[in-house]
């Protein structure tokens, strides 16, 4: 092995030490399954170590494997779609902190629409309420313009409240509620 | 509403992320992912030495532009070559290219080199009379004759641009600080001076703007909520204060909200070109009612409102897909399609293209025709991206 291919090797090594944790929780959140998303994780690395080489020394290498991540998780879908379904519903793990009361039932409920939304839709939401991102930095991780991203978003949204209500309503508390326009 | 919403998406996401089960440091991830790259780079070599031959026949048929898709002697998908000339030929295609003295340059679709920028631009957008080059603090308008550019310094760094169909005006859009409203400045052609204040209108995040003529402002937003799709009047705008009375001031004479939901079912408001709205209230329906295309030509006094409406859905859901033509089979080519780290969508859907500036070919998705084709474009030398282009074909172009 050449002196520079191993001093890449390590750099990738290092990168995944330190990045492969929120890799995971982002292919969770996109997956809803979690041997799902060790394997989109796999595949994320792969494909970004196939391209080291010209990333590793940019300071996008992040911003490519979050785009491999969004997009293979999207392509799978594609591919997998004639023959099987979109998660349904997310895999539920043992959660010994929540206690079942309404406010768990809307987050449940909220998941499940979440689960059932088109990918791209999913990953806008996770981008941006999960991993913060501004609308501008979504686009260039997802390729879409500015525009795309806010009416996707606004579109997934639209459907959690037509689904949920208000959230406090949901929940049976009462709120300010504006009436219909 | 809209807020609660938003925080519990945030605090559940975050619940659910951190209930995943994590190991902190999995060498093993690693070196999977190094094996795994070692196994996809042998079964490249072993498929391209295959398919040498095939290749050295494509070559020899490279001066006759037919590109095409089809099935190889495997049934794989082959993709034919597209040279950046006939790029530029067909599909009035445009190149921003690193020039040897270290300046960015547009490569016209005459083939022609025009100067834009010293520094790396993250997009280039062809307008009527200009191009616009957007960096991270600013955006240059460049005349396509490679005249000294104006510089426009963006307000904040969340601003983005958009253009209108035909390139005769980009809105500046700056989000206000609490991401509540966003502020539209439009700058008019020619892009060789902004002299002339810009008019400006600020509306609530919730809407896009999607398009707009010199009469009509069309928008995307969640109608349905409050309407459930049925037809009549509303009030978005006394009750929701979304910022059609600043619309009116900024000098268009109707706005259209469509819903994203349900892209037939829209909202006109009649505004006063000017001064704010025409008449309170707004008029909601299906696109093809009576009463909307009705309303839309009173308020817009514009016989091309309604269509302009309908291509400003079709956008808005075309230009998310990935790719561009929903279904097409890429075939053996779909990783690629799909990993790499440059991907542009023509503002006017007519092609989709992926590739590495350090890439001898780009994949060029087209579907400009009656049938959309794969194929791999070979980009000028220097070619960093494309230029995205807000002007149709077959409207008057300059320079």
């Amino acid at each position: 092995m050449s002196e520079t291919k191993s001093s890449q090797d390590e750099e990738f090594r290092e990168y995944v030490a330190a990045r492969s944790a929120a890799l995971h929780r982002a292919a969770y959140l996109l997956t809803g399954n979690w041997a799902t998303a060790e394997d989109l994780v796999q595949t994320t690395l792969t494909k970004t170590y196939l391209a080291w080489g010209r990333i590793r020394t940019t300071d996008s290498i992040d911003a490519y494997a979050r785009r491999i991540l969004y997009n293979t998780n999207a392509s799978w879908w594609r591919k997998r779609s004639n023959r099987e379904k979109p998660t349904e519903i997310f895999e539920d793990r043992p959660d010994t902190s929540r206690d079942f009361t309404e406010h768990s039932a809307v987050r449940d409920a909220m998941w499940r629409h979440i689960a059932a939304l088109p990918k791209r839709q999913r990953a806008v939401l996770v981008l941006r309420y999960y991993e913060n991102r501004s609308d501008p930095q979504i686009a260039e991780v997802l390729g879409i313009s500015v525009g795309t991203v806010k009416s996707q978003a606004s579109r997934a949204l639209a459907g959690l409240r037509k689904r949920l209500g208000t959230p406090a309503a949901a929940l049976g508390i009462a709120m300010d509620s504006r009436e219909a326009a | 509403m809209s807020g609660d919403l938003e925080s519990l998406l945030r605090s559940e996401m975050a619940d659910r992320a951190r209930a995943a089960p994590l190991t902190d440091d999995d060498p093993g991830l690693a070196e999977l992912a190094i094996a795994g790259a070692g196994r996809i780079r042998r079964r490249r070599r072993q498929a391209a030495a295959a398919s040498g031959a095939g290749l050295l026949v494509l070559g020899a048929a490279v001066f006759v532009w037919q590109p095409w898709v089809g099935s190889g002697p495997e049934g794989d998908l082959i993709a034919s070559d597209t040279s950046a000339t006939e790029a530029q030929l067909e599909l009035d295609m445009e190149f921003v290219v690193l020039a040897e003295n270290g300046e960015y340059e547009v490569l016209n679709e005459a083939g022609e080199s025009v100067p834009i920028s010293e520094e790396q631009p993250a997009s280039v957008y062809r307008l009527a009379d200009a191009y616009a080059t957007e960096t991270e603090t600013a955006v240059s308008f460049t005349p396509l004759d490679g005249a000294a550019p104006l510089v426009y310094e963006k307000p904040t760094p969340e601003t983005y641009i958009e253009a209108n169909t035909g390139g005769t005006q980009l809105a500046v859009v700056s989000p206000t600080a609490e991401y509540t409203r966003e502020e539209y400045q439009l700058l008019n052609a020619p892009f060789d001076e902004l002299g002339e204040a810009p008019a400006v209108f600020t509306t609530d995040y919730a809407l896009t703007l999607q398009d707009w003529s010199d009469s009509t402002a069309f928008f995307s937003g969640d109608l349905h909520s409050t309407t459930g799709g049925n037809e009549g009047p509303y009030w978005f705008e006394e009750e929701y204060d979304w910022g059609f009375t600043t619309v009116g001031t900024a000098g268009f004479e109707a706005l259209v909200v469509v819903d994203i939901t349900d892209p037939d079912f829209v909202c006109v408001a009649d505004l006063a070109p000017g001064t704010g709205l025409a008449a309170p209230g707004e008029q909601c329906g299906s696109i093809g009612s009576d009463a909307i295309q009705q309303e839309l030509a009173r308020a817009a006094a514009d016989g091309e409102a309604v269509e302009r409406a309908r291509s400003a859905v079709e956008q808005v859901d075309r230009s998310y897909r990935y790719p561009l033509v929903e279904g097409f089979d890429l075939g053996e080519y779909e990783d690629r399609y799909e990993d790499s780290t440059g991907l542009w969508t023509d503002p006017m859907l007519r092609w989709q293209l992926t590739g590495d500036s350090t890439d001898d070919t780009w994949l060029l998705l087209d579907d400009s025709g009656e049938e959309p084709f794969l194929s791999e474009l070979t980009p000028p030398p220097g070619a960093i991206m494309p230029v995205l282009s807000y002007v149709l074909s077959g409207m008057p172009r300059h320079g």
